[in-house]
């Protein structure tokens, strides 16, 4: 995306020339994407004990 | 000789043929948190047939010649600046929002679009998520020649993260794509998050 296609509200969070960026700091456990990851993984290595279990 | 062959390629980023470095995608310095007391991380999928497995040395393949190492090298040292805050200051503007400055532009900006390049031309299934297409030759000239663009080309955002209160410096998550749309001009694009070390990284194509 080019400078001009970028709305200004947005430019405002970007790596601005003079050096500076604004920036949030957010828990990772608010991301959907990693709570739903953490689960999958939990599950995975669960499956894989009990699969190593029952060799 | 046989090593030598092995390493001998086409540097992706000159695009000459010379001896090849065993370069890492996500530059070495983010997995310092990432490793433990016997110098490997755990890497682990949520795919259930993929066993979890240990990495040492991070992600990396052989990719840039020596020349091209130094280019990226000198974005990366200003990168460093960032991890360990050397000549930079830092102002909270609201809850979770603060101003982070003292960087220098081109050179961060150049390391941020390095790292997606990096992905992008990264054999890795880990990176397969950032697809370039003809933006990859637009930033391989960038990266080489030094342009960082304007703000909002390829514009690159920030986050910090944190696991119950603390830097969340202890993971590293590969690319995601997602679709991106200006909320005023509805203009779109794709973006890119990636989130290693203590930081996340957000590019904007």
């Amino acid at each position: 995306m080019t400078d001009d296609e970028v709305d200004e509200e947005m430019k405002m969070l970007l790596l601005q020339k003079d050096g500076s960026f604004l920036t949030t700091v957010e828990d990772i456990m608010a991301k959907e994407g990693v709570r739903v990851a953490l689960r999958q993984i939990r599950e995975n290595l669960a499956t894989q004990k009990e699969q190593k279990k029952n060799k | 000789m046989g090593r030598e062959k092995k390493n001998f390629g086409r540097c992706a980023l000159c695009l000459e043929y010379k001896t090849l470095r065993d370069s890492h995608i996500i530059p070495e310095l983010w997995y310092a948190g990432l490793y433990n007391e016997d110098g490997y991380m755990n890497e682990v999928s949520v795919d259930v047939s993929k066993h979890p497995k240990r990495v040492r040395k991070g992600y990396h393949e052989y990719l840039l010649c020596q020349e091209c190492e130094a280019i990226i090298q000198k974005y990366e040292d200003e990168a460093k600046r960032l991890r360990d805050g050397t000549g930079l200051f830092s102002q909270d503007v609201a809850d979770n929002l603060a101003v982070i400055g003292g960087l220098d532009y081109s050179r961060f900006k150049l390391f941020q679009l390095s790292v997606l390049w990096r992905m992008g031309v990264s054999a890795n299934p880990l990176f397969a998520a950032v697809s370039l297409g003809s933006d990859e030759e637009v930033l391989r000239q960038w990266v080489l020649h030094g342009n960082p663009g304007e703000v909002g080309d390829y514009g690159c955002a920030i986050g910090c993260h944190t696991y119950k209160g603390l830097h969340a410096k202890n993971w590293m998550i590969p690319p995601d794509r997602q679709p991106l749309i200006m909320p005023r001009s509805g203009r779109e694009g794709w973006r890119y998050i990636t989130i290693f070390g203590a930081s996340a990284g957000s590019s904007g194509l």
